[in-house]
């Protein structure tokens, strides 16, 4: 304790010309007569020290360091001699100085906190890592989640901006709700009164080609008044004219920020140059700010076009802007002055009936409605879907905290108990109840925000490390997620609840039992008990039951990986490389899509090692492409035959069914005969026959894709295998394959090659062979099929990896838990220890009775873990390959990885504890 | 705390203080210094502890205290114990007496 340090000495000596100082301004006779009487102390004891041949100044110091804190010996020598509410039941000092106490006695704890962290280095490191983790872990989930549901778009006034939509649209889909149609938005624009300006825009993703390199980006085409509507200003230039609305004025283009620093330097003459988008050229304009970074959040978007852009983009989707089933827009308003949401709504609820009236076909019961802009973040179904989503997973990474948190209050108990002496003396001599609180919580609180200014480095890597992880989607999304103010404030509220949380319980705890029995020495009460032992048993339980959960949870979900390696998708697994360029993006029509397919098969086809080469609409078990068609049996509506079904359906050539070693069971493939003009040929799965032609030849059999007059009929000429369509994990999936020379393809797809030769060799080939005679496109993806099928399984690797990595913390910190409890109560128990092996207890017996002492916690945390594991798994069962939720080899790993780590952490202290030497126990604690 | 060897055994400082004043009034300094020398420097009491242990006893009425002038020619602070002072002293000379006693028998057992 009285160490001498060169710190502290100096700190005390600062405190001691401080204290003088202070002493004299605020007066008071007595601890005048106490200053001095320590004084005179200290320099008799200095002069003896030098009698014993100290330096000057080190007897100085010597005599000053054991004095420690002059100026609280002092006040409390002054509440001794006052008698002062002796027994510290309330706050002492109530009015003179009070606030200077208030803050000296700030400055001062956290000073004895530092000393306190520093003397016992190991413990606090633990307690800061864990904390670190924790918190980190909770930011970075904060921030993701954050961006997506909370985070706000930075508009003027936003009170004022509304979103419309039709509020009772589209009620099986999850998104599409929020949007409309275009040829709905100009109506509301042209009839309504209520805004100061009412804008459309819709999300649209294309190539950016620019010094010969094309990339896939996200942007927005809007209407010329988007801008004023949000009440965003452009960085650099200007935003779109009404001139640049009409169809032929429309190649202007704005730039994001980011885009314009990264591609263009920042350079403000950037404007008026010309850019590619979807292969065209526009005119840049101007520079959008960075705060704002698109209307459907987390996806950043890089580039705004006026509206008619729209159909250069997406030929296939030009009829977007003039159909009124195609509802793809986005309609935001800025309420004029004096105008009420109320009103704003009352008059769309006119101008529904009106359109309902005009255009009975399709807006027949639809209602418009105006809702606050930012109330919105996706959709308001996708909204709701995903705040459960949510919240699972931040009372998951909440759950890791809780066992961090669990740890650091089992370490304060023990640290506090450790100092049970020092408070209860500092309580007898007058510090009220409040003050050692006080001082106990500002420990805690000072150890939380160390390790919440780590876990802001934590967060910064970890969502580095999230963001880094591409899902398979067809394009690389970029999304806006990153340490906002908010992120930084919520981690300061979480370190700062943190603190309190986990100090608060064991402050209380130290602070309540009677002062004279601490005296005495009573550090174990009558049923042998070590005091504080209880609260610190209920939290180990309570970490062991949490790291079960988890460690449960990843085992079955690490089992279901392994399991599904096992799972025959249908489908040739090597040998198979895929490149897929995404034309719909890149400013194609189907038509010219279609032609430019083929004629990149022919090259890649002449590359030298290529086998044979097929197109796919859609490769089987592309997890994030779903492409469907409702059959109409024999080309009758419903009422007059067959039900129709709807099935997963694509558009192949004829080598599809040979590269990926897809069976025929009956008929023919597609060959020579069907090309474009001839009769309209389908092939079926198994599943499919089974499923619509019970019993019958499949063969034949005729169906159409629409009930349109002149709607092809489409003929059955095979049966394939059923292969696995959309996931692993289904049972057999009804499917029809057409024939891609006589479809078109809704623009997707990607082209297959077989070959033996090296798949990174010869997908750079592939790649080269497109560029080389295509130089403006882009290419969206190359994968082996080993790489494809994999994809598949990304939300269980990434689930399985993450409840992984939290499960092994959790257990982990646990573990440093068990063993914190088991090694203080050996600590405080060695006197009865001592006394135990001096009556002849051996040292088997006492490594028994601590061991088992520290399990029985451990089986009981356990026990509840495991049915809190069989309730919590049940939510995994859908994502679970080939086994059930109560997997028992899962849950055997899960909780015997738990129970080694805990036998080791009970083991270590129990062996320790029969090294205790009886003498020196029973002479001293 | 090791470096002091024996720390003070709880209870032990206020018995202490009692009996050092028992021969005589002194300073707080010269407190220390006498149970020091007494028991070869084994037990140190803490300025920390001595003090408010002293105003303790004060205000309880077992010893009372003066500013006189010591042999070096120096203000100090002096106590020395009352009546009062020296009936709590014999009080808790003998509860010491049966503590140690008890003590004793235990770790003689086998």
């Amino acid at each position: 304790m009285r160490s001498p340090d060169s710190m502290t000495s100096l700190i005390s000596r600062f405190r001691t010309l401080l204290g003088a100082g202070r002493t004299a301004v605020m007066g008071g006779r007595v601890d005048r007569e106490i200053r001095e009487e320590m004084l005179t102390h200290i320099e008799l004891r200095a002069r003896d020290n030098e009698a014993t041949g100290m330096s000057s100044a080190q007897a100085r110091r010597d005599a000053e360091l054991r004095f420690g804190d002059l100026d609280q010996l002092i006040r409390s020598g002054r509440e001794q001699k006052l008698g002062k509410d002796p027994l510290g039941r309330f706050p002492d000092r109530v009015s003179q100085g009070a606030r200077t106490h208030l803050m000296t006695d700030l400055l001062r704890d956290i000073r004895f906190a530092f000393r306190m962290m520093a003397k016992s280095p190991g413990t606090t490191a633990v307690a800061v890592v864990s904390l670190a983790l924790g918190i980190g872990f909770n930011t970075t989930m904060f921030a993701v989640v954050d961006a997506v549901l909370f985070k706000g778009i930075p508009l003027r006034d936003p009170d004022r901006v509304i979103r419309v939509a039709a509020t009772d649209r589209d009620p099986q889909f999850i998104v599409g709700g929020i949007l409309t149609s275009y040829p709905d938005y100009e109506d509301i624009r042209d009839q309504s009164e209520s805004y100061s300006g009412l804008a459309s825009f819709r999300t649209e993703m294309t190539t950016l080609n620019h010094q010969g390199d094309a990339q896939f980006i996200f942007g927005e085409s809007i209407t010329y008044n988007f801008f004023s509507v949000l009440g965003i200003d452009p960085l650099i230039g200007r935003t779109s004219t009404a001139d640049e609305d009409v169809p032929g004025n429309h190649r202007v283009a704005m730039l994001s920020e980011s885009l314009w620093r990264s591609r263009f330097a920042g350079d403000p003459s950037a404007l008026g140059r010309e850019i590619y988008l979807g292969g065209k050229p526009y005119t840049l304009v101007g520079v959008v700010p960075a705060k704002y970074q698109g209307g459907v959040p987390p996806i950043a978007v890089h580039f705004w076009v006026p509206g008619p852009a729209t159909a250069d983009l997406i030929p296939a989707a030009a009829s977007r802007l003039t159909r009124r089933t195609s509802n793809s827009s986005y309609t935001v308003g800025r309420l004029a002055d004096g105008v009420s949401l109320e009103q704003a709504n009352a008059e769309l609820a006119g101008i529904s009936q009106a359109l309902a009236e005009e255009y009975p076909d399709t807006n027949k019961d639809v209602v418009f409605g105006a809702m606050s802009f930012n109330d919105v973040r996706i959709d308001p179904r996708a909204d709701r879907m995903m705040l459960p989503v949510a919240g699972v997973v931040m009372s998951i990474v909440g759950l890791v905290l809780l066992i961090a948190c669990a740890n650091v209050a089992s370490m304060m108990l023990a640290r506090a108990s450790m100092r049970r002496q020092e408070i209860a003396v500092r309580q007898a001599l007058g510090a009220g109840r409040g003050r050692v609180l006080r001082q106990m919580l500002t420990e805690s609180t000072v150890l939380s925000m160390i390790g919440g200014a780590l876990a802001v480095g934590v967060a910064f890597w970890t969502l580095k490390a999230l963001l880094a992880i591409q899902p398979p989607i067809v394009v690389p999304i970029d999304l806006a997620i990153g340490m906002a103010p908010r992120v930084f404030a919520f981690t300061l509220l979480l370190a700062l609840g943190t603190g309190f949380v986990f100090g608060l319980a064991p402050a209380l705890q130290t602070t309540r039992s009677g002062v004279s029995g601490t005296l005495r020495g009573d550090e174990v009460d009558g049923a042998g008990r070590v005091r504080g032992q209880r609260m610190r048993n209920l939290l180990v339980g309570l970490q062991v039951a949490v790291s079960i959960v988890l460690l449960v949870s990843s085992a079955l979900l690490v089992r279901s990986l392994i399991s599904a390696q096992s799972i025959d998708p249908g489908i040739r697994t090597n040998s198979i490389v895929s490149i897929g360029l995404g034309l719909v993006f890149q400013g194609y029509n189907p038509e010219d899509g279609r032609t430019l397919h083929f004629e990149v098969m022919e090259k890649v086809a002449g590359i030298p090692g290529v086998e044979s080469v097929a197109f796919a609409e859609r490769l089987p078990l592309d997890s994030m492409t779903v492409l469907n068609d409702t059959l109409h049996l024999d080309g009758l509506p419903s009422e007059e035959g067959v039900p129709p079904v709807t099935v997963d359906t694509g558009a192949v050539t004829p080598e599809f069914f040979d590269i990926m070693g897809i069976d025929m069971v009956a008929g023919r493939r597609f060959d020579a005969r069907d090309v474009d003009g001839a009769p309209m040929v389908a092939i079926v799965n198994q599943a499919m026959a089974d499923k619509v032609w019970p019993g019958e030849d499949p063969i034949g059999k005729r169906f159409s894709r629409s009930l349109a007059e002149d709607a092809p009929i489409f003929e059955v000429i095979g049966v394939n295998a059923t292969h696995k369509v959309r996931t692993l994990g289904e049972d057999s999936q009804p499917h029809v394959y057409f024939d891609y020379r006589q479809n078109l393809s809704s623009g997707l797809g990607t082209i297959i090659a077989r070959s033996q030769r090296d798949p990174a060799q010869l997908l750079e080939a592939m790649r080269h062979e497109v560029t080389a005679s295509r130089p403006e496109l882009a290419i969206m993806s190359t994968r082996t099929i080993q790489e494809h099928l994999s994809l598949s399984l990304f939300p269980v690797r990434l689930a399985a990896m993450a409840l992984s990595v939290l499960g092994m913390l959790g257990a982990l910190l646990a573990s440093v838990g068990v063993y914190g409890v088991v090694a203080f109560a050996v600590a405080r128990r060695r006197r009865e220890i001592g006394i135990r092996m001096a009556v002849g207890a051996d040292r088997n017996n006492v490594v028994r009775m601590v061991f088992q002492q520290g399990m029985r916690t451990v089986l009981i945390g356990g026990a509840i873990g495991l049915l809190a594991a069989l309730a919590f798994t049940r939510a995994l069962t859908s994502i679970l390959y080939g086994i059930g939720a109560t997997d028992v080899l899962a849950y055997s790993a899960g909780v015997g990885f738990l129970l080694v780590v805990a036998v080791v952490a009970n083991a270590l202290p129990a062996w320790r504890a029969a090294g205790v030497n009886p003498v020196s126990a029973l002479r001293s604690d | 705390m090791g470096k002091h060897g024996l720390d003070l055994l709880r209870g032990t400082l206020d018995l202490l203080v009692l009996k050092t004043l028992a021969t005589g009034g002194l300073h707080g300094y010269a407190v220390a210094k006498k149970i020091q020398e007494a028991t070869d420097s084994m037990l140190t009491v803490e300025e920390g502890s001595l003090y408010p242990a002293l105003y303790r006893m004060e205000r309880r009425g077992w010893i009372e205290s003066a500013w006189t002038v010591s042999d070096t020619k120096r203000r100090v602070k002096c106590y020395s114990l009352t009546s009062a002072g020296r009936e709590q002293l014999d009080g808790e000379l003998s509860t010491w007496g049966e503590f140690t006693t008890a003590v004793g028998k235990v770790l003689e057992a086998r």
